[in-house]
């Protein structure tokens, strides 16, 4: 009984230990054929990941700006920065949660498009409209620096901006 | 046939490798030590799991990659109950750290872990995942081991070996893709990243050898792990930087709990120096 326990087991530990080697580089060919049979097993285990922590180059910081426009407000907007504590100041370990949330969204334009810019329309706030830009924290390269002998400056580059209007509940439920 | 049969027992001597009892509860205890510390943190971030959540409940999975995404999510409670579920979840994680979790308790705790994992897939970080990989095989594991442990608790420890070196040995070959680590600048643009470090570390860039030695050696051991921690001569060599890697990881970018969970994986690998019960031949 237990030698067929282990040859099931067996068949498992080779359907397994061949979705972990494979599917992480998802660009080889091996993916494009297997990747339907293993891929949605890895991401049911949670799983699927690429393993590409600090790489291929580690990431440099990224900053957002939301800009909330409305008449309440004194000056006509409400100013909000994110990641919260992470804006010009060091890394508040307790914060690594929001900061990784908020840079996996700022990654992309159409994530803060779907599911940040509706979060703030129809939150407390309720803006007429809301501004983003996304800033990118550029650092010289370490190479640079050795050849110039100098002290260095990071460089904040916007890298997104976009305003969005707010649809107002009567014009939503239209 | 002969040398088929020669692959068969050694095929099943290396997953059917008894487990020290001592050994797995330590390793047990200790993990869900670090998961009590580590998600005790998540009751201060439960904005990103409840009704205040950025992402609508039930809509949680449209924010991951379509390649990556699960066929269902094992989110299934309510909102308002994310703060009982992270407490159910640290309810069972403390009765493994007492010793008194049979086995679905672990099990229950994978798909609590999972729950929140994919109820805000892009607040979770790189430990998380990592706790989905190990947690998931621990799940399976009878945390007695008595006799050099059962079938299946064999097999699941042995797999969680083997991923620990798949994971290093992509975490290595990921970097190849990138120019800064084959210039060995890498770990300049972390240390330079105010979002990255705990302290001020742009001063690095006074002593560039340094940094190029650092970013080098990371490479070589990430790729180097799976090949040398196989070896029993080689095994302590490598634990042993990774120990001081991961350290300088904790202590440098505040990723403790990240270190602390591949930590004691580590304590797996002393298995295989010690274990002693029921052989394969006895178990089957």
């Amino acid at each position: 009984m237990k030698k067929i326990a282990f040859g099931l087991l067996s068949v498992w530990i080779v359907f397994h230990g061949l979705a972990l080697v494979i599917m992480p580089s998802p660009q080889s060919l091996l993916v494009d054929i297997y990747g339907k049979f293993f891929g949605p097993y890895l991401s049911q285990l949670g799983m699927n990941t690429t393993w590409n922590l600090f790489s291929p180059d580690p990431a440099q910081a990224l900053y957002g700006k939301v800009q909330l426009i409305h008449p309440k407000y004194e000056t006509g907007e409400k100013v909000l920065l994110y990641p919260k504590s992470a804006h010009g100041k060091m890394l508040n370990p307790l914060d690594q949660r929001g900061l990784y949330f908020f840079r996996y969204m700022m990654l992309d334009p159409k994530r803060l498009e779907d599911f940040l810019v509706p979060w703030f329309c129809q939150g407390e706030e309720k803006p007429n409209e809301v501004w983003i830009q996304v800033h990118r924290l550029w650092v010289p390269n370490l190479k640079d620096l050795v050849q110039q002998h100098d002290e260095f400056e990071a460089v904040s580059n916007m890298t997104f901006e976009k305003q969005f209007y707010c649809q107002s509940e009567e014009e939503s439920s239209q | 046939m002969k040398s088929l049969q020669r692959l068969w027992s050694f095929w099943e001597s290396f997953w059917l490798k008894p487990l020290d009892s001592r050994i797995i509860q330590i390793y047990s205890k200790i993990f869900a030590g670090i998961l009590i510390l580590l998600y005790s943190q998540r009751f201060l971030n439960l904005e990103f799991y409840n009704e205040k959540s950025i992402l609508p409940d039930g809509r949680e999975l449209e924010l991951i990659d379509s390649a990556l995404r699960p066929l269902w999510s094992w989110h299934w409670w309510p909102d308002s109950w994310a703060f009982f579920a992270n407490l159910a979840f640290i309810g069972l994680c403390f009765l493994i750290l007492i010793g008194k979790a049979p086995r679905p308790v672990a099990l229950m705790a994978w798909f609590l872990h999972m729950g929140f994992m994919h109820r805000n897939w892009a607040a979770g970080m790189g430990v998380d995942t990592m706790v989905s990989v190990f947690l998931f095989y621990l799940s399976f594991v009878d945390l007695k081991a008595n006799r050099g442990g059962d079938l299946l608790s064999r097999v699941m420890i042995r797999m969680s070996q083997v991923h620990l070196s798949v994971i290093y040995f992509y975490t290595g070959i990921e970097k190849f893709r990138g120019v800064s680590w084959w210039e060995g600048t890498a770990l300049w643009t972390t240390f330079s990243n105010p979002q990255m470090t705990l302290f001020d570390l742009s001063w690095t860039h006074h002593f560039p050898l340094m940094i190029a030695v650092l970013t080098h050696v990371t490479v070589l051991f990430e790729l180097m792990f799976l090949p040398l921690v196989w070896n029993s001569r080689t095994r302590f060599l490598i634990l042993a930087m990774g120990l001081f890697f991961h350290l300088g990881i904790a202590l440098f970018l505040g990723l403790w709990a990240f270190a602390a969970v591949m930590l004691v994986q580590y304590v797996l690998f002393l298995n295989n120096q010690v274990a002693k019960g029921e052989s394969k031949d006895q178990l089957l």
